[in-house]
């Protein structure tokens, strides 16, 4: 599903080059559960960024679902971002002024599907993350989990393969976590292929497989189980 | 196209965009009522004369010697000036007569049928001509006779009490029909104060234009020419007309000749051209004058729309870079914004246009300062609003446009 080789993101100023990401590898199969984990700073956002086609990288090859996405424009990557990923964000990044129909609405409309087709997704979503009585409500009207949860369904609706999430219960206490990480657990269950970024252990155990990132660079799991048991 | 969303959440902002709506809507009134002024200015500027502008210059003559007030001797003068200025190479023909068309200044009379008591008044200017005034303007006479020297009135008796004798006149046609749709030739004219003024049309001219600007109320067409009575008033004005490509030489050599007959007066040739701008310089004050205040106004409107937008799109600049992580295209975010202050502008251009028509009505009915408001001016005016909305926003829209998408994901 998402296949990184050798990947490189330098972040320059006048100055100072930073080497975010350095000769990055990962690959994640369809319908895993990646958690990604690392030390602030060791460039987990980064390669969310890169991961999602947020940002462009340096050097180094992503295969996306099958796609070479080095080379594609920006239009190409709104496309793909719109079909084929879902985000999910620690401080959730819904649309204040919208409703919560509105906000799940936004991709569905990015895609130019019928509205009630939208409608059907829309519903389908709510339903799914159990706010389908919270429709007309603002975000402003929602507690933190509910609005992680109505993040969860705008990346949902559209029935992306692939959902990214980057530290989804870093803003939310522990029950609310636990809700949403059963979430993700159950949409993961139905085939989406999720990668999270976290640095809680006991959420990243909750993966099926756990990379960890050390200043830009993958460190293979086993690896670094054996450095431990030689400590 | 995402209205809805857009509609319901510029509803969640109630004052800001009612505040914006406002702006423009005083905007498109305060437009749309100058357009109206301005056009309708443009177009009595541009209303054709129908004269041989080019080549009809003018002369004005102010005598200065107690001689000239003596009517007899006034009309020695003006005989003797009208025959040299004709024997003048390159002069078609020559006429006495006030006030000149075209000057911005006149009078006017009303005049009804003779025999018709009911008949609604007629207002229209009038002239004072010899019996050259048709050749010199190259009028077309269209049924009756011009001038004769029998219709010019004798010298008038100081010690003779009687009324003075009616005149023969000459109406344009747009006067004949206004008093007389059967046929004018032949009838008389009833003054405003219902006394039979016995004065009678001996000729229709297809056309004249007026001596002053009155707008599009019709009068400037319904001309009553009288004959000039000799010998007054002091302040003489000849009219010219030159043949094709001799009116430059004229200008000198008539005043010279002119003054070489009589040192007591200062002669002044000016073009009809001239005149006639003169006579236009009001409107022409107007038309700048609030071209100034419509250009300003659109300025700021672009100001604050261009400053709005901008606010707009730093204050969601993650927001923007949300909506690129879910899929828009640098092009769905330009139109967000483009469509957004469309929407805005839409409300404030049809509540501008609603106040601007309910103005127009109230102004209208106390009085006929402005005109009415009508189609060509809303539809420029709207074109104006809608190139000055869409160039103020375009360029923070596109600057949104270039939010990139990793915005989404940096720490709020």
């Amino acid at each position: 599903m998402l296949r990184m080789q050798g990947v490189s993101k330098i972040y320059r100023t006048k100055f100072v080059e930073t080497h975010a990401l350095e000769q990055f590898s990962i690959h994640a199969h369809k319908g895993e559960f990646i958690a990604l984990m690392g030390p602030s700073g060791s460039g987990k956002s980064t390669f969310l960024n890169v991961a999602g086609l947020l940002d462009e990288f340096e050097s180094g090859s992503y295969w996306l679902d099958g796609v070479d996405v080095a080379s594609l424009g920006d239009g190409q990557r709104s496309r793909i971002r719109n079909h084929k990923i879902g985000f999910i964000f620690q401080s959730y990044n819904l649309i204040p002024e919208l409703d919560v129909f509105d906000n799940i609405d936004v991709p569905l409309r990015y895609r130019g599907l019928a509205g009630p087709r939208r409608k059907e997704l829309i519903e389908k979503a709510l339903t799914t993350v159990g706010l389908s009585g919270r429709m007309q409500h603002y975000p402003a009207q929602l507690s933190g989990g509910q609005q992680q949860r109505v993040a969860i369904a705008r990346a949902l609706a559209g029935g992306p393969p692939l959902l990214l999430a980057d530290e989804p219960t870093g803003n939310l206490d522990t029950e609310m976590a636990e809700q949403i990480m059963e979430l993700l657990a159950a949409i993961n269950a139905d085939g989406t292929t999720i990668v999270m970024v976290t640095h809680d252990l006991d959420l990243a155990r909750r993966a099926h497989r756990i990379v960890h990132i050390r200043d830009g660079r993958s460190v293979d799991e086993a690896a670094l189980a054996a450095v431990a048991r030689n400590v | 196209m995402e209205i809805g969303p857009i509609l319901r959440a510029m509803l969640r902002n109630k004052l800001g965009v009612g505040l914006l709506v406002v702006e423009i809507a005083f905007a498109v009134a305060v437009v749309v009522i100058c357009l109206g002024i301005v056009a309708k200015n443009r177009a009595s500027m541009s209303i054709p004369t129908g004269l041989d502008e080019r080549n009809i210059l003018t002369i004005q003559i102010q005598s200065h010697g107690a001689a000239f007030d003596e009517a007899s001797y006034m009309r020695q003068v003006i005989d003797r000036d009208l025959d040299t200025i004709r024997a003048q190479p390159g002069v078609l023909d020559a006429s006495v007569m006030s006030p000149w068309p075209l000057q911005g200044g006149g009078s006017s009379t009303q005049m009804k049928p003779t025999g018709q008591p009911d008949s609604a008044l007629v207002r229209c200017p009038v002239y004072r001509a010899d019996t050259h005034f048709l050749a010199t303007f190259g009028l077309e006479l269209v049924e009756g006779r011009a001038f004769a020297d029998s219709d010019i009135p004798l010298l008038p008796d100081p010690a003779d009490d009687a009324p003075p004798a009616p005149d023969n006149v000459i109406v344009t046609k747009a006067l004949a029909d206004a008093l007389y749709p059967d046929g004018a030739l032949g009838k008389q004219l009833t003054g405003p104060g219902g006394g039979d003024t016995g004065d009678t049309i001996v000729g229709i001219v297809r056309y004249m234009y007026t001596p002053y600007d009155n707008g599009a109320s019709g009068m400037e067409y319904r001309i009553l020419f009288y004959p000039r009575k000799p010998g007054s008033p002091a302040n003489l004005g000849y009219m010219v007309r030159a043949e094709p490509g001799a009116i430059d030489a004229l200008f000198t050599g008539l005043e010279e000749r002119l003054e070489a007959l009589n040192r007591e007066r200062v002669v002044k040739t000016v073009s009809l051209m001239e005149i006639k701008q003169r006579g236009l310089f009001l409107n022409l004050i107007v038309v700048r004058i609030l071209s100034t205040i419509i250009g300003l106004l659109l300025f700021v409107t672009a100001i604050g729309m261009f400053g709005m937008t901008s606010f707009a799109v730093a204050k969601r600049t993650r927001q923007i870079g949300v909506r690129r992580a879910l899929g828009a295209r640098k092009f769905d975010i330009a139109r967000l914004f483009l469509v957004e202050n469309g929407l805005i502008a839409g409300a404030g251009t049809l509540l501008g246009l609603t106040l601007a028509i309910t103005l127009n009505l109230l102004i209208l009915s106390k009085s006929d300062a402005v005109p009415r408001v009508s189609a060509g001016p809303v539809l420029f005016a709207l074109a104006l609003i809608a190139v000055v909305v869409f160039l103020s926003t375009l360029v923070p829209a596109l600057r949104a446009a270039r939010v990139p998408p990793a915005t989404a994901s940096r720490a709020a």
